[in-house]
C-alpha cells in the first residue's frame, strides 16, 4: 500500500511513511532544543549583565541597557565598559571553545579531543609566561598584548605543529591525538621551567593567567572573536554532512565522495584559529571544549546539521553560567572563570550521562 | 546509470596495488564485467580481495588500468566516483550517536537530490531490505548482523551502477543472509553490476553468475561457478581435498573431506 510516490522509482509504504514523519517531528525537536538552549544562553547572559560587586540594581542595569544616559557616568562604565563586554566575551568564548571542540573530536574520531588534550592551551600559557616572565614576545607591540599575542602566536604554532608532523608523517587520527598530548606535556614542562625562574609578581600573575579570566574583557577582545567567529561558522556550517560522513569512518566518507585530507586540514585550521583566539583573550578555560559538545551530542546525536549549532550554544550557556558563578559564588570577588567552568560544566554532564544510561 | 546505448562494461586490466615493498595485487587482468551480473570474488584470507574492492573505490593507491563506460575510475573527480561506485566495508561503526535513517542519508550526499526525495529515497531502500523498522534506531542499539545490513544500505542508497560489497553476509544468520543475498541479485537483475567478496562459496555458487577465484593478488580462475569451483581449485587455492556436488536444483555444493597433502600453491 503507498500513500505517495514523489519519484518514479521510489515507492514507500505507509509505515515508512510514518516513520519519515517521525523523522521530520525528531529533527524539529532538534530544532527546538537548540532554540531553547540558546533562549538559556541568552538569559543567562542577562543574569551575567545585572550582576556584579558593584551597587547597580537589577532594574537600573536594565534601564541602562536600553537608554545608557538615564544613569550616572560611574554607573554607565560599569555597565557598557565592564559588565557588557564580559557578558558577551563570556558567551562568545563558549560558543568558540565548544565548535573547536566539537570538530577537534569529529575529524580526530576522539571524543575526549579538545584544545586542551591537543597541546593549545599548554602551548598558549607558554607563549604568555615567556611575556609575563621574561618579557619575550611579537617585538613592536605595547605591554598590555605582549601577552595574548604571544599566547595566540603559541597556540597557533602548536596547532601548525602537529599538522606539519602529520603531514610529513602521514598520521592518522590516533597518531595526531599522540602528537598533541605530546606538544602539551613538552609546553607544560617549559612552562614548569619558567614558573621556576619566574619571580613572586611574575608567577603571581602567570597563574591567575593560567586560571583563566574574563576581566580583561573589552570591545576590541569581543569584537576580534566575534570577527573570527563570523569568518569560520559559515565554513563549519557548510561542511557540517561531510563532518557527519566523518563519523563513520574514514574510508565510508571517501567512498561517498567526501575529500576526507581537505576536510580534516580546513577543520583543523578552523578549530585552530578559535581556540587559540578564546584562549589569548580569556586565559587557559577548561571543559568547555569539551563538555559543550557532549551535552550537545547527548541531546541531539550526531548529525553535524545539528550538533555544530547545538555544541555551540551548549559552550555560550556553559560559559556564560560560569561567569554567573564566577561573580556570585564569593559576594565581592570576581574569581577565576576558569575555576567555575568546572564547577558549572561537570555537575551538568554527569547529570546528563547517567541520564542517558537510565534510558539505555 | 548510464543512458547510452551500448552497454558500459567495467574493465580492468594490470592494475597493481603495492604497500611499500609487498605487492597485494600484482598486475591484476580480469575479463570485462558487465551490468546486471553479481560477481563473487572468492580466495583465501589476504589473498587481495578486499584490496581489489578498495582499489576500485580508490581508497588505496593502484596503478594500471580500471575503466567503466570508458571514464577512468582511477582519475575521475571523487563526486563523480562516488555517483559511480557504491562501496560497502566490512563494518559499520556502532559509536557514531546516529540512526540508520540519517546514517542512510548520509550516504546520500553525492547524489544531490532535495531533501524530501532524499529521505523518500533513503525509506525506500531501507524497505527493499527489510529493516524499516530500524530506521529511527540508532547504531549502538542494533546487533552485528543489523549493523551490516545497514552498511549495504548505505551502499545501495548510493543508486550507483557498481556496487563493491565486502563479505555483505559474514555477520548474518541465515535468514538474513537469503535476504541480503537475494536483494543483491534483484539488484543485478536490474542492471546494476555487484561485485562482492565471499567466504562462503555455497552462498557464492547459488547467487553469482561469476566467479572471480583471486589467490596472491592474481586472477586463478574464472567463470560460472561450475567451471571456476572445481576440486583442483579447492586444492591449490584452499589447500583442502573437497568434493563439489550438483544438487537436484543445479546448486553448487561443496563437501569438504580434509587438509590437502600438500599446502596451497
Amino acid at each position: 500500500m503507498t500513500r505517495e510516490a514523489c519519484h518514479p522509482a521510489v515507492v514507500v509504504s505507509t509505515a515508512g511513511l510514518d516513520t519519515l514523519d517521525e523523522y521530520r517531528r525528531l529533527t524539529w525537536r532538534r530544532r527546538g532544543l537548540v532554540a531553547l538552549l540558546l533562549v538559556l544562553a541568552l538569559a543567562s547572559a542577562l543574569t551575567d549583565f545585572v550582576s556584579g560587586p558593584s551597587s547597580l540594581g537589577v532594574a537600573d542595569a536594565l534601564r541602562g541597557l536600553f537608554d545608557a544616559e538615564s544613569l550616572g557616568r560611574g554607573q554607565r562604565v560599569i555597565l557598557w565598559e565592564v559588565r557588557l563586554p564580559i557578558a558577551v566575551l563570556a558567551v562568545l568564548v563558549g560558543m568558540a571553545l565548544a565548535l573547536a571542540g566539537v570538530e577537534m573530536q569529529t575529524i580526530l574520531g576522539n571524543p575526549l579531543a579538545e584544545p586542551f588534550t591537543l597541546g593549545v592551551s599548554s602551548s598558549a600559557a607558554l607563549g604568555a609566561a615567556l611575556a609575563i616572565v621574561l618579557g619575550v614576545g611579537v617585538p613592536g607591540l605595547e605591554l598590555s598584548w605582549l601577552v595574548p599575542a604571544n599566547a595566540f602566536v603559541f597556540a597557533l604554532g602548536a596547532l601548525m605543529l602537529l599538522q606539519l608532523l602529520a603531514r610529513t608523517h602521514h598520521a592518522g587520527p590516533e597518531t595526531l591525538v599522540l602528537f598533541g598530548i605530546t606538544i602539551g606535556f613538552a609546553a607544560g614542562a617549559l612552562l614548569s621551567l619558567l614558573q621556576f625562574v619566574a619571580s613572586e609578581d611574575a608567577l603571581q600573575q602567570l597563574v591567575f593567567w593560567t586560571m583563566g579570566s574574563l576581566a580583561r574583557a573589552d570591545w576590541t577582545n569581543v569584537g576580534l572573536l566575534a570577527a573570527v567567529l563570523v569568518v569560520t561558522m559559515p565554513f563549519s556550517w557548510r561542511a557540517a554532512r561531510r563532518l557527519t560522513a566523518l563519523r563513520l569512518g574514514d574510508d565510508r566518507a571517501r567512498s561517498f565522495g567526501v575529500n576526507v585530507d581537505r576536510l580534516r586540514l580546513w577543520a583543523l585550521v578552523r578549530a585552530s584559529l578559535l581556540a587559540a583566539t578564546a584562549v589569548a583573550l580569556v586565559g587557559t578555560i577548561g571543559f568547555v571544549g569539551l563538555v559543550g559538545p557532549h551535552m550537545a551530542r547527548l541531546l541531539v546525536g550526531e548529525d553535524h546539521r545539528f550538533l555544530l549549532p547545538a555544541s555551540v550554544v551548549c559552550g555560550a550557556l556553559l560559559m556564560s553560567l560560569a561567569s554567573v558563578i564566577s561573580k556570585t559564588l564569593v559576594p565581592g570577588v570576581l574569581m577565576p572563570v576558569g575555576i567555575a567552568t568546572s564547577l558549572v560544566g561537570l555537575p551538568v554532564f554527569l547529570a546528563l550521562i547517567t541520564r542517558r544510561h537510565r534510558r539505555r | 546509470m548510464s543512458t547510452t546505448n551500448a552497454a558500459p562494461a567495467l574493465e580492468i586490466q594490470h592494475l597493481t596495488v603495492s604497500y611499500r615493498s609487498h605487492t597485494v595485487l600484482g598486475d591484476l587482468s580480469l575479463p570485462p564485467l558487465l551490468p546486471g551480473q553479481l560477481v563473487a570474488l572468492v580466495g583465501p584470507n589476504a589473498t587481495g580481495k578486499s584490496t581489489l574492492l578498495r582499489a576500485l573505490a580508490r581508497l588505496v593507491p593502484a596503478s594500471g588500468q580500471a575503466r567503466w563506460d570508458g571514464q577512468d575510475l582511477l582519475a575521475m573527480p571523487a563526486a563523480a566516483l562516488a555517483r559511480t561506485i557504491g562501496y560497502m566495508p566490512q563494518s559499520l561503526p556502532e559509536t557514531a550517536a546516529l540512526n540508520v535513517l540519517e546514517v542512510t542519508l548520509t550516504a546520500m550526499q553525492a547524489r544531490d537530490l532535495p531533501a524530501r526525495e532524499e529521505e523518500l529515497a533513503a525509506m525506500a531502500v531501507l524497505e527493499r531490505l527489510g529493516i524499516d523498522d530500524l530506521a529511527m534506531r540508532r547504531l549502538d542499539q542494533l546487533s552485528g548482523g543489523q549493523r551490516q545490513v545497514a552498511a549495504l544500505a548505505q551502499a545501495i542508497a548510493r543508486d550507483s551502477p557498481i556496487l563493491l560489497l565486502d563479505e555483505p553476509t559474514s555477520a548474518l544468520d541465515l535468514r538474513h543472509q537469503w535476504r541480503v543475498m537475494d536483494t543483491v541479485r534483484r539488484l543485478a537483475d536490474s542492471g546494476h553490476l555487484v561485485i562482492t567478496v565471499l567466504h562462503d562459496l555455497a552462498l557464492a555458487a547459488q547467487w553469482a553468475d561469476h566467479i572471480l577465484v583471486i589467490h596472491r593478488g592474481r586472477l586463478h580462475a574464472c567463470g560460472t561457478p561450475q567451471a571456476a569451483i572445481t576440486p583442483e581449485m579447492l586444492r591449490t587455492v584452499y589447500g583442502v581435498e573437497a568434493r563439489v556436488q550438483r544438487c537436484e536444483r543445479g546448486r553448487t555444493m561443496v563437501l569438504i573431506d580434509g587438509p590437502a597433502e600438500a599446502p596451497p600453491a
